[in-house]
């Protein structure tokens, strides 16, 4: 039986429309990711398990109960906010403590659980500060403590670390993934970066105008895109989509093809008229800029009729702005779409997906 | 970094801060020709005399001897009940704020955080009895009470205050704008009901609004005097400003002609107005202490 169910919800707001006929199952134990650009109703959709949203249409089910009208506080949840919400007027510990208060658990019991989280979150010192005093990872932390101690069905997080530092964003992602594997608990996860939905999730649910555009694992979605939204989202710098005519006409191309993607790393950048590699498909593009990271460079190009390229080079590269280069993909690296978005399946893609 | 030529010139202090000065200094040159010269007049004035006081030199003391002698006059006529009236003024706006306040809170809380039919028209209403002046409603507040028979009682005057629409209003815009809603929401997902959340997590967080509500409303109710004037005839029911005015007055305290032989004159009604400011001084001294205290620091990304 899955831990949460979605059938068929949709969402509106007045008359805007913000999710539509969205169908779901996350199992338990799995950690799922609700990834896309803002306004896409990933938060919404979130705020709909939660109960702090009532769905328009359809039903939420948790653990095969039905709760689409429940309160939050029946559906055994339990929710980190990306303002973290913590109560200002309470110390750490009673932060933590609120719900087990309000749920009548013993002082000992409290005290045994708020204690076991503040060790699993390296927050043993600071449970007597208030949250003014705390620094904004330290905040997050008592956060996602305050959904610990709850041993929730399962932990909702809305974009928790979109407010801390790149630094403290990496570390506080690693320690969710920790945290999902310790606890085994059931995760659903709110973010509009693609990086911590690739790092994070078992599988991701990529979303765009209050659809469900893919479902997938990770590396499905960045090998197998379902249509080009997915393609050109999940991936950085992102993916080169053309129209199909400024490749020309390149292999076994499928008559209904209107655009045609290749991942940066898919590109190869040759500065002579060595390119010829089998089965490429090739055209002439002008440098115009050159982005070094030291261990990799992104190049970006621009096309004589004005199409821009981004291509990524392995290590370091002597290229400079106003350099004219030729770009080539293998025919099986290629992304093929059709007018609509959607991508055209073939045999020949080659491209090692990794599955597991 | 390249020092071409000098250090960069720094703009000299006064042009920045002049025209700032000014403002402030016009500022400070208003409050003190209109609000603190009266003020600090009113407290030297009661140390004179009724004929000292236009004798002696503007802002001078007198003697202590003249205060101790005008509170006597002022505490031992016969038609006095300077403690009973004062007593009353402090069970009117003890009861008036707490029964503003148990109103004004959770109205302005709901008005806030909830969104129901007719939301509008009730935030319209309140700002209406919001800018109503005091005098247009008290004959029918004063019919109202007669209908159901509590005239000169001290409950029509606590009822006939506990409702205050500027409170109301107050807490209205705190809970809206100040209150971030996430934190509400997180006591619902942390398993509070709608009650537990506004006692638990809103009104401790609302420290600020509360004192500032109190504290108008307490002003309010304490130097209510027209409504207290119409309700309550029993002069045993009034409260200071009713009572030392009807007492003032009686006397002709502040006319010019013959004294009536009342001991009650210039000085004496001067001392009732300290006695009548002073209360209002000290609260705002204690409640601006509640109102400047950063409560909401630290719950959100700060």
């Amino acid at each position: 039986m899955s831990m949460v169910r979605l059938e068929n919800v949709g969402k509106s707001f007045g008359s805007v429309e913000v999710l539509r006929d969205i169908n779901l199952e996350i199992e338990a134990g799995e950690l799922v990711v609700f990834v896309g650009p803002s306004g896409s109703g990933k938060s919404t959709l979130l705020r709909i398990i939660a109960g702090l949203e009532e769905a328009t249409s359809g039903q939420v089910s948790i653990e095969g109960r039905d709760v689409t009208f429940a309160e939050p506080s029946e559906r055994g949840i339990a929710m980190v906010f990306q303002s973290y919400a913590l109560y200002p007027h309470m110390d750490v510990y009673s932060n933590m403590a609120f719900n087990l208060q309000l749920s009548r658990f013993s002082k000992a019991e409290i005290r045994t659980r708020v204690e076991e989280a503040a060790r699993i979150l390296q927050l043993d010192d600071l449970l007597e500060r208030s949250p003014a005093q705390l620094s904004g990872g330290q905040r997050q932390r008592v956060a996602i403590g305050r959904a610990i101690v709850r041993h929730p069905k399962v932990f909702l997080f809305d974009e928790p670390l979109s407010n801390l530092d790149a630094a403290l964003r990496v570390q506080m992602r690693l320690e969710i993934d920790r945290l999902h594997r310790e606890l085994e608990a059931t995760m659903v996860y709110v973010t509009h970066d693609q990086v911590e939905a690739m790092t994070l999730a078992d599988r991701i649910v990529a979303l765009d105008g209050g659809m469900v555009q893919q479902v997938g694992r990770p590396l499905d979605l960045y090998h197998r895109p379902a249509n080009r939204f997915v393609a050109e989202f999940v991936g950085s710098p992102r993916m080169n989509v053309l129209d199909r005519s400024v490749w020309g006409a390149v292999g076994n191309m499928p008559g209904e093809t209107a655009f045609v993607g290749v991942r940066p790393e898919h590109l190869q950048v040759a500065t002579g008229s060595n390119v010829t590699a089998d089965n490429a498909a090739s055209l002439v593009a002008q440098t115009r800029a050159v982005e070094r990271l030291g261990n990799i460079s992104y190049g970006y190009f621009e096309t004589g009729q004005g199409h821009q390229l981004v291509a990524q080079i392995i290590g370091n590269t002597d290229l400079k702005s106003g350099d004219p280069v030729v770009l080539s993909s293998r025919f099986a690296d290629m992304h093929l779409f059709a007018a609509d978005g959607r991508t055209i399946m073939r045999r020949e893609l080659t491209t090692p997906v990794e599955l597991n | 970094m390249t020092h071409a030529g000098s250090a960069p010139q720094r703009r000299p202090l006064w042009s920045k801060l002049r025209f700032w000065h000014l403002c402030v200094g016009a500022i400070v040159l208003f409050a003190l020709c209109f609000f603190g010269l009266p003020l600090l007049w009113l407290f030297l004035a009661a140390s004179h005399t009724d004929s000292s006081l236009f004798t002696a030199a503007p802002f001078s003391w007198g003697t202590w001897r003249n205060v101790a002698q005008s509170w006597s006059n002022l505490t031992q006529y016969e038609g006095t009940h300077l403690w009973t009236w004062a007593f009353n003024s402090l069970i009117y706006s003890v009861f008036g704020v707490g029964l503003s306040l148990i109103a004004a809170l959770p109205a302005g809380y709901i008005l806030a955080t909830e969104n129901f039919p007719g939301r509008r028209i009730i935030l319209l209403a309140t700002l209406v009895a919001m800018i109503t002046p005091n005098a247009a409603i008290v004959l029918p507040i004063f019919l109202e009470m007669h209908l159901i028979g509590l005239n000169n009682t001290r409950v029509s005057l606590i009822l006939a205050t506990g409702f205050f629409p500027f409170g109301v209003y107050l807490a209205f815009i705190y809970f809206a704008t100040a209150l971030p809603k996430e934190i509400l929401n997180s006591a619902r997902v942390d398993g509070a009901n709608a009650w537990q959340v506004f006692y638990r997590v809103a009104l401790p967080l609302a420290k600020p609004a509360i004192a500032l509500i109190a504290f108008f409303s307490f002003v309010a109710n304490w130097s209510n005097y027209f409504l207290a004037f119409v309700l309550l005839t029993d002069d045993k029911l009034h409260n200071l400003p009713v009572g030392l005015t009807s007492l003032i007055s009686g006397a002709r305290a502040l006319s010019f002609s013959a004294a009536t032989g009342i001991p009650i004159r210039r000085p004496e009604a001067i001392l009732a107005a300290i006695l009548i400011v002073l209360p209002v001084l000290v609260i705002f001294l204690f409640s601006q202490r509640f109102i400047r205290e950063g409560q909401l620091a630290g719950g959100d990304k700060g």
